[in-house]
């Protein structure tokens, strides 16, 4: 093997290393930004779909009673808080304003400091998810979810990873077109509202319309946020998980063909001299 | 000896500083059309998502705590054009956190006016207007087919409510940003704007009784949708309307006053 490949690895963890640091230096944002983003949204939801449990004389809806609801909205909370956001990358940044080449004459590829920062994000907050599980249990155990089994958490954590994989190369392709467009944030918050929507982040997919089911099968936000946790809750089994594995495995595919075209295209373009 | 000038006149000037503020955000936005459509496109999109949201959960409810379909519309309507309001002209908000850092508002100190409203008013939005308008469209729909727009009440209620969303916007986001001036890189504002976010586009009746009021009165971030649209469409008696509006404008008074004194211990001199 040669060193070069063995050196790979060990540069993503020193930047990995770099990046939390970073994260970490203002502690009151810091916490703030890690533990409590993310968590209102699910009390509120919680609460309003008590309400329309109430107004339904406690019917289930698509096989979901309140209970089963709240827990619904519990893990895919939880689950959100893995996935990347979409101002984990400065990529854009340092298009617009052309220090991208102090980059690009470091010896290892541009990706390396991607998924350093990406692998740094997820590790701080896989240790925030369980924190904040290991509290929910212990102080509500009446409403908190629990894997329906082990191999289904298992399943439901390999998902969720490949689907965050596919959230952070899409993030790394809309900031590569700050290398043709002025502006990409808005492109960069449309793609969290489509994806809070498509994961069904508010509203489990199974209790949408049909057609609306039928095409969010097809797009990896779902097999990132609500098909892990209908893993988790018993209601999808082995066979859901393959077809799930299936698209996101042509996902990453797809995405990383589109990344590595837009980032040669777009740097073959590129004018800018900053250091 | 200096003589303070009356409300009129100061009124005026600052509407001349708004209205310089728009002409510039104007001569930006036609030399960045990309943008323009880019953020028209984004704001719709969020508009159709929540009201995806709601259009779905209707399908499976008659009533969610005792709002029906159009009395949700009605307040989706004001959550849109409150939120226009903000992207028109407090933009800069976003940015309060990392500016205070940069030790950007000195400039802003040392200007003959209120350093609050020439630093959180400096960025106008134009695509935001168009928003506003495609906001104000949907809110009206949401009237008429709530059966409310032509009622004669509404020539007055429509404009007071629309503008006590826009005001319950301005109180929440600058007292949300004197977090940030107490303690400084927390970046508390943005933390707090996205917690009570949750809570702008519900009937605050999903809400315990104490939990109503605190968002009612306190944080009033159910005075940008639930109040207003409560008002709009009849659901709150006149007389209480009056006293929420009264004291609406007592608290933004206090917030702007504790923004004030708040912007005292900001030593930077950067700028």
């Amino acid at each position: 093997m040669s060193t070069a490949v063995l050196r790979w690895p060990r540069l993503v963890a020193v930047a990995a290393g770099y990046e939390l640091r970073k994260a970490t230096a203002f502690r009151v944002g810091f916490l703030l930004r890690e533990v409590m983003v993310g968590l209102p949204r699910p009390v509120v939801m919680s609460l309003v779909y008590l309400a329309i449990f109430r107004s339904r004389g406690g019917e289930p809806i698509a096989g979901y009673d309140f209970d089963g609801m709240v827990a619904y909205l519990i893990l895919v909370a939880l689950m959100m808080k893995l996935v990347p956001h979409e101002w984990l990358l400065d990529l854009a940044d340092q298009i617009f304003e052309g220090y991208v080449t102090k980059f690009l004459v470091m010896p290892f590829p541009y990706f390396t400091m991607v998924l350093a920062r990406w692998l740094q994000y997820v590790a701080v907050q896989a240790g925030v998810v369980l924190v904040l599980w290991t509290a929910g249990a212990l102080l509500l155990p009446r409403w908190w979810p629990a894997p329906a089994t082990g191999l289904a958490f298992a399943q439901a954590a390999l998902l969720a990873l490949l689907g965050g994989y596919c959230f952070i190369l899409t993030y790394f392709i809309l900031n590569a077109l700050a290398f043709w467009l002025d502006v990409v944030w808005t492109l960069l918050i449309m793609m969290r509202f489509i994806t809070g929507f498509v994961g069904g982040l508010l509203v489990p997919i199974s209790i949408m319309p049909g057609p609306l089911r039928s095409l969010f099968h097809w797009a990896f936000p779902y097999w990132t946020l609500s098909a892990p946790v209908e893993l988790m809750l018993g209601r999808l089994g082995t066979a859901d998980f393959v077809g799930g594995l299936k698209v996101l495995l042509l996902s990453v595919v797809l995405l990383q063909l589109l990344a590595t075209v837009t980032w040669r295209r777009g740097l073959a373009r590129h004018q800018g001299v900053g250091m | 000896m200096s003589v303070r000038p009356g409300v009129l006149p100061t009124a005026l000037r600052y509407l001349r500083i708004a209205g310089h503020h728009a002409r510039v955000g104007a001569v930006r936005k036609s030399q960045f059309r990309v943008e323009f459509a880019a953020q028209v496109v984004m704001d719709c999109l969020w508009y159709a998502i929540h009201v995806g949201v709601f259009e779905i959960l209707f399908l499976h409810a008659d009533d969610i705590a005792g709002w029906a379909r159009g009395d949700i519309r009605v307040l989706l309507g004001f959550l849109f054009v409150s939120d226009a309001f903000m992207m028109m002209w407090m933009g800069q908000h976003w940015r309060f956190g990392r500016d205070l850092k940069d030790g950007k508002l000195d400039p802003f100190r040392v200007r003959p006016g209120s350093t609050l409203y020439l630093y959180m008013f400096q960025q106008f939005s134009l695509e935001a207007v168009l928003n506003f308008a495609i906001g104000t469209g949907y809110l009206c729909w949401a009237l008429h087919r709530a059966g409310r727009l032509f009622e004669p009440e509404m020539l007055i209620v429509l404009p007071v409510t629309m503008l006590l969303a826009c005001w319950a916007r301005v109180i929440t986001l600058v007292g949300f940003s004197i977090g940030e001036l107490l303690i400084l890189n927390s970046d508390l504002s943005k933390t707090f704007d996205r917690m009570f976010a949750a809570a702008t586009d519900r009937p605050l009746d999903v809400f315990t009784k104490r939990v109503q009021l605190m968002l009612l009165y306190l944080v009033p971030v159910g005075a940008m949708t639930h109040a207003p649209a409560s008002v709009a469409l009849g659901r709150t008696p006149p007389l209480m309307a009056v006293v929420h509006g009264a004291w609406m404008l007592a608290l933004g008074m206090l917030v702007f006053a504790a923004w004030t004194r708040g912007l005292r211990r900001y030593e930077s001199a950067m700028g």
